[in-house]
């Protein structure tokens, strides 16, 4: 059947709008696929260790100060630590729960830069935790930090594990 | 008769196939909004753009839904693999779950009446050209 002119131009039209259809959302996928892919080599890149922990007396009560050490390949977006948290374990006995603060705007590294931050951090630790926690072996420590990610639209937190082993030490007995 | 069935089917295939990366595309990119550059609405345009395309061409109706149904029904299985691309061997499983789900959603509930109303405009623009400039035929 013959085509009409109306019709074959029409039809060049709409190939055309189809293909700049499939260009732009090509486009699109190019540009999303960039910062996503970025954010999951980050999150899969991101480490933290502890270097030193210890619980000590100290005058005024006891306190656990320890060491973190956090690295991360560069990545595209601003991020920041949020804050330390992690549990305290001894054989199956529970020495409290810690959230250590890291103050507002810390950020680990510039956009663009990878990250290696050494955060030195005290907590205080509960009195009803201080006199089994500071006699004894080494306890356990399990958590996280947790990390502020500028994303193009939202900042998201993301948990990058943490473990160590926290000494006892005596420190200056009250 | 047959062959040109065969045309038909193959073209509204054809058409159905170069929808489909647009519709995958903005359903990968309302799973992942949070990673998109611009607003999130930007990312419908494509595949708005290409049934309304699909609708201009002025096809018969059977041709029209079968090349719809093809982009929209597959739509949700490619984004899911576009989402699926970078994430690690050990959080895969959980993050096609996820992007299926949404994929799944957004294809009922934002890509079949995006695709029928589009289609729908596309038809009417050349159902309007056709009115204003009646055919000449080619001789």
């Amino acid at each position: 059947m013959p085509m009409s002119r109306l019709d074959a131009r029409v039809r060049a039209i709409s190939h055309a709008v189809l293909a700049l259809a499939l260009v732009a959302s090509i486009v699109l996928w190019a540009m999303v696929q960039a910062t996503y892919s970025d954010y999951v080599e980050w999150t899969h890149g991101a480490r933290a260790e502890v270097v030193a922990a210890s619980a000590l007396w100290m005058p005024d009560g006891a306190e656990i100060a320890v060491e973190v050490l956090f690295t991360a390949p560069p990545v595209r977006f601003q991020t920041e630590i949020e804050s330390v948290q992690f549990n305290v374990r001894r054989t199956g006995v529970h020495y409290g729960f810690y959230n250590i603060p890291v103050p507002v705007g810390f950020v680990v590294a510039p956009r663009g830069e990878g990250a290696h931050a050494v955060l030195s951090l005290y907590a205080p630790i509960a009195p009803e935790n201080s006199g089994g926690l500071l006699v004894g072996p080494p306890a356990a420590m399990s958590g996280y930090v947790a990390m502020r990610v500028h994303l193009p639209h939202r900042k998201q937190i993301v948990r990058v594990a943490l473990e160590g082993d926290l000494s006892t030490a005596w420190g200056v007995r009250k | 008769m047959n062959g040109r069935l065969r045309a038909d089917a193959l073209g509204s295939a054809a058409r159905g196939a170069a929808a489909l990366p647009a519709a995958a595309t903005a359903l990968a990119c309302l799973v992942l909004r949070d990673h998109v550059p611009c607003p999130p609405w930007i990312a419908f345009i494509p595949p708005a753009l290409a049934w309304a395309s699909i609708g201009l061409a002025g096809h018969s109706m059977e041709s029209l839904l079968m090349s719809l149904a093809l982009s929209v029904g597959l739509s949700p299985l490619l984004a899911t693999g576009m989402v699926l691309l970078p994430a690690g061997p050990h959080e895969a499983s959980m993050v096609a779950l996820i992007a299926f789900r949404q994929s799944i959603a957004a294809t009922i509930g934002i890509m079949t009446p995006l695709a029928l109303v589009s289609a729908w405009i596309g038809g009417a623009v050349r159902g309007l050209l056709d009115r204003a400039n009646p055919p000449t035929w080619n001789t």
